[in-house]
């Protein structure tokens, strides 16, 4: 069930009423749980008519694939539970760092199952076979969860912020529960934190505080940055994308161009209405995105993109290496480490572990550019806060080719056509060489709308649209809003692909 | 009420408001025929409506069965000289049918005779293409009360021991207006017709791309269906069924449903409106059961599902399949439909069987006298 599905209205508005109008904060947070459970269900349970009479007929082999996944988000929950209570109860250090361990083992090691098994056997067969060594295949088929990669590194920055000593324990299972569960975040972020979200969980939550007119806005400005920007961009990236050869380089810009966009909007979009309909539950989720494209360094892209990931990386990986408490080198080591273990949590293939290395190593060079630069002259830093912006942006249309690139298959023989490598570097070689690979163009139009939304995004990126209509009368508001929901659906395409970050 | 109560009333209506209000406006571009079959036989008539006299309107069973060159032939040998146009659209039934003709006369064309297929609505096929273009465009109000209407009306009385089978009807049915009210929601509102103008925008390529394919290589509107081999498998063990059963009981006939009634009389009157004769035509398919007007509604129907009295129509070697027949079948089929609206215009005759049509026209009834057919 995506967000901006019609059956989600459905959903969302029968889940607001019994939620506002039960009494006790025990009550609400028992039928939120509830209605969490089975807005993840619904990923994997299909029709749940057909589900549920095939679950009564005993025809297990009849159900979808990754039907239990639902109980691997339980199964976590409650070793996490039990994590918390172990480490609270223990007074003795090595206790309760044999207790952290099992939580990390466990988390990492369900993630790595269902996410890396696959990609490291593979990789393996590949260096051996590289050797002359014969090899057999050890894949599996293995599917991953939606949202496994956001829920365990959620349970475990409890588990290590409980042993850190940052939270006491959580006696009441329905909190931690509720916590893990909590369904606006649980597919694809925020990465709540357990310090930030559990207090909210224990005080009952207040109609009155409820900004609903700016709630339905920045829910309506997420539905049209998915629904209107990203869904309409993608046909141009996928077209690149799968047929990188064929096209000239003004169309491979423009292919490069939108996919920034199209993640952008895709990603944020997500969090965007994950927040609004948080808010309008009475809870607050960490803001993700900060307009990151108008960072003027790859360090500042990182304190405004996917901020909830980069703060969970910072605080508890690169700290817990040493963060910069040692050498230079100790530190870029750590750095390199995080961003490359970064990018490989995006997914199991060597694109997106030189994706991570290559904002590693932008990170690292930027800190060398400041150390070196901290002493030049005013007139060259006038110059480099001009260009930084473009160069920053450019930097990162670079690392998206490496992000987006996937193996073009032949759609009759399933033969691979080209790997991710090779769609990467031939991307790369028109977007960065200008060198010239094909003959197939998009329309001047292309141009004209990534101008559009560039210059409609500086503007909100200036607060332009930020105060005027929080001061129309309720009812001119809401017509507002009825006007901006027609031309949304007037721009909606035919069919919805699933947010990007589900794959994560 | 207080005002604090009134509030959330006032934002509602407001932003219904904005919403119907913008949609509206939306809805003021083009409501676009569907960019295939209709859209491309529209524009053909639209620029040459002047050139015909005699039009053709239906689905499948019209357009790839009823050959206007053949029919403009026989109704010359026989001092009626047409020039007539194949309107027929796969899949157009009841009530995409009301909708196109509404398109149709608002040219304002000439005609002189409308010959209308008589069909009814289908549930399944109008589910199986839910959401695409084709279901969309024809979604007006009128055409959606009607089709809501007809899924509606065969709901049986509740009755407490068959709860569970009534429940389930009722569900089908009530899920199935909702796919057509959705119709009607994205038609009214132009949803997605914004990203459709986008798709054509960015690639400088429109959808349609050879719109010469639906008219038939004589512009005249008529595709066969080329199946070589003839029927085989699945289609061939229907024929057989049904053929079976019609040989022996001869084709059910059942009144048309009030909203397909209603529909058919609409067509009409605008044929009529325009000045045009209408007659009303039943296709020779095996289908168990032949749907016919509810009431008699004062024009002629030449009806040809009954398969001892079309022999020739329900030969093997002149099918596709139930409900086609092939280039040659199409032949004779269009020759008998010529021949039976000449009886009917020219004596006032009815003829009900190819036996009388040999007798009057002398036209083979069976398969071994057919003349030689242009190729």
């Amino acid at each position: 069930m995506l967000f901006v599905e019609f059956r989600f209205f459905v959903f969302f508005l029968v889940l607001l009423g019994v939620h506002w109008g039960l009494r006790s904060n025990t009550s609400r947070k028992v039928w939120l749980l509830v209605c969490s459970h089975f807005f993840y269900a619904c990923f994997f349970w299909g029709d749940l008519g057909e589900f549920f009479k095939n679950v009564g007929a005993g025809a297990w082999d009849q159900l979808p694939i990754g039907w239990w996944f639902p109980f691997v988000l339980i199964g976590s929950t409650c070793m996490d539970y039990a994590v918390g209570l172990g480490i609270g109860r223990s007074e003795d250090q090595t206790r309760r760092r044999a207790w952290l361990i099992l939580s990390i083992v466990t988390n990492i090691g369900v993630l790595c199952f269902f996410k890396y098994y696959n990609f490291f056997v593979a990789s393996a067969g590949d260096f051996l076979r590289w050797f002359g060594m014969p090899t057999s295949d050890w894949t599996l088929k293995i599917f991953l969860p939606y949202g496994i990669s956001f829920y365990t590194f959620q349970s475990l920055s409890y588990s290590i912020d409980v042993y850190r000593r940052r939270l006491e324990p959580v006696r009441n299972f329905l909190d931690i529960a509720f916590f893990v569960a909590f369904f606006p975040q649980l597919v694809a972020g925020p990465i709540v934190r357990a310090m930030t979200f559990l207090p909210q969980v224990f005080v009952k939550r207040v109609w009155a505080n409820v900004d609903v007119r700016a709630c339905l806005t920045l829910f309506f400005i997420g539905f049209v940055k998915k629904v209107c920007v990203s869904e309409n961009v993608a046909p141009i990236v996928d077209e690149l994308f799968a047929n990188p050869g064929k096209y000239d380089v003004y169309s491979t810009w423009i292919g490069v161009l939108f996919y920034a966009v199209q993640i952008y909007c895709d990603f944020s979009g997500y969090t965007d209405m994950a927040i609004a309909t948080a808010r309008l539950l009475g809870y607050e989720l960490t803001i993700n995105f900060n307009f990151p494209y108008f960072s003027s360094s790859i360090t500042e892209f990182w304190r405004r993109w996917h901020i909830s990931l980069s703060t969970w990386l910072r605080d508890y990986l690169y700290i817990s290496l040493g963060g910069n408490r040692g050498s230079k080198l100790f530190t870029y080591r750590n750095l390199m480490l995080t961003m490359v273990l970064g990018g490989l949590w995006h997914g199991a293939s060597w694109n997106f572990v030189i994706w991570g290395g290559m904002h590693g190593l932008a990170l690292i060079v930027h800190r060398e550019y400041q150390r070196l630069t901290e002493n030049a002259a005013v007139w060259f830093k006038r110059v480099m806060a001009w260009i930084a912006v473009p160069l920053t942006f450019y930097w990162i249309c670079i690392t998206w080719i490496f992000f987006r690139a996937s193996p073009v298959i032949d759609a009759k023989t399933k033969e691979i056509k080209a790997t991710g490598f090779e769609v990467a570097r031939t991307v790369l070689e028109s977007f960065v060489l200008f060198d010239q690979q094909g003959k197939r163009t998009f329309t001047i139009w292309c141009l004209v709308l990534f101008i559009v939304l560039a210059f409609v995004h500086w503007l909100c990126s200036r607060q332009v649209f930020a105060i005027w209509w929080r001061r129309l009368p309720d009812w001119a508001y809401a017509a507002l809003l009825g006007v901006g929901v027609a031309l949304a659906l007037f721009f909606k395409p035919e069919k919805y692909s699933a947010f990007i970050y589900f794959q994560f | 009420m207080s005002q604090a109560s009134l509030a959330p009333l006032r934002s509602l209506l407001g932003f219904f408001f904005g919403l119907s209000l913008c949609g509206w406006l939306l809805g003021l571009s083009n409501h676009e025929l569907d960019r295939g079959t209709v859209r491309n036989k529209f524009t053909h008539f639209a620029d040459h409506h002047r050139e015909y006299d005699t039009l053709f309107l239906g689905s499948s069973r019209t357009y790839r069965q009823v050959i206007p060159r053949v029919f403009d032939a026989v109704s010359a040998e026989h001092g009626f000289p047409t020039r007539s146009f194949n309107f027929g659209v796969d899949g157009m039934f009841t009530p995409e049918d009301g909708f196109v003709a509404e398109k149709i006369f608002s040219l304002q064309p000439k005609l002189r005779w409308v010959f209308v297929e008589v069909s009814l609505f289908q549930a399944a096929h109008a589910e199986q293409n839910a959401g695409s273009a084709r279901a969309v465009y024809w979604h007006d109000w009128k055409r959606t009360r009607i089709v809501c209407q007809e899924l509606l009306s065969g709901l049986k009385r509740f009755r407490w021991k068959d709860r569970a089978k009534r429940l389930r009807e009722l569900q089908k049915q009530l899920g199935q207006c909702l796919i057509h009210l959705e119709s009607f929601g994205r038609r009214t509102f132009q949803i997605g017709q914004g990203a459709a103008l986008w798709d054509i925008a960015w690639s400088g390529k429109r959808t349609q791309s050879n719109p010469g394919a639906s008219l038939g290589s004589s512009s005249d509107g008529f595709v066969p269906i080329e199946r070589p081999g003839g029927m085989q498998g699945f289609d061939l063990a229907e024929y057989d069924r049904q053929s079976g059963v019609l040989a022996t009981k001869g084709p059910r006939r059942q009144p048309l449903s009030e909203p397909a009634q209603e529909n058919l009389e609409g067509i009409l009157r605008l044929v009529k409106q325009s000045g045009a004769t209408p007659a009303l035509v039943i296709a020779p398919t095996t289908s168990p059961i032949t749907f016919v007007p509810r009431r008699d509604m004062g024009v002629p129907l030449l009806d040809f599902s009954d398969m001892k009295a079309w022999p020739v129509l329900f030969e093997k070697q002149y099918r596709v399949d139930i409900a086609h027949l092939n280039a040659a079948g199409g032949e004779i089929y269009t020759r008998f439909l010529a021949q039976r609206w000449l009886a009917s215009i020219r004596d006032g005759r009815e003829v009900s069987s190819a036996a009388a049509m040999q007798d009057l026209f002398g036209t083979p009834a069976s398969s071994l006298d057919v003349p030689n057919r242009t190729p």
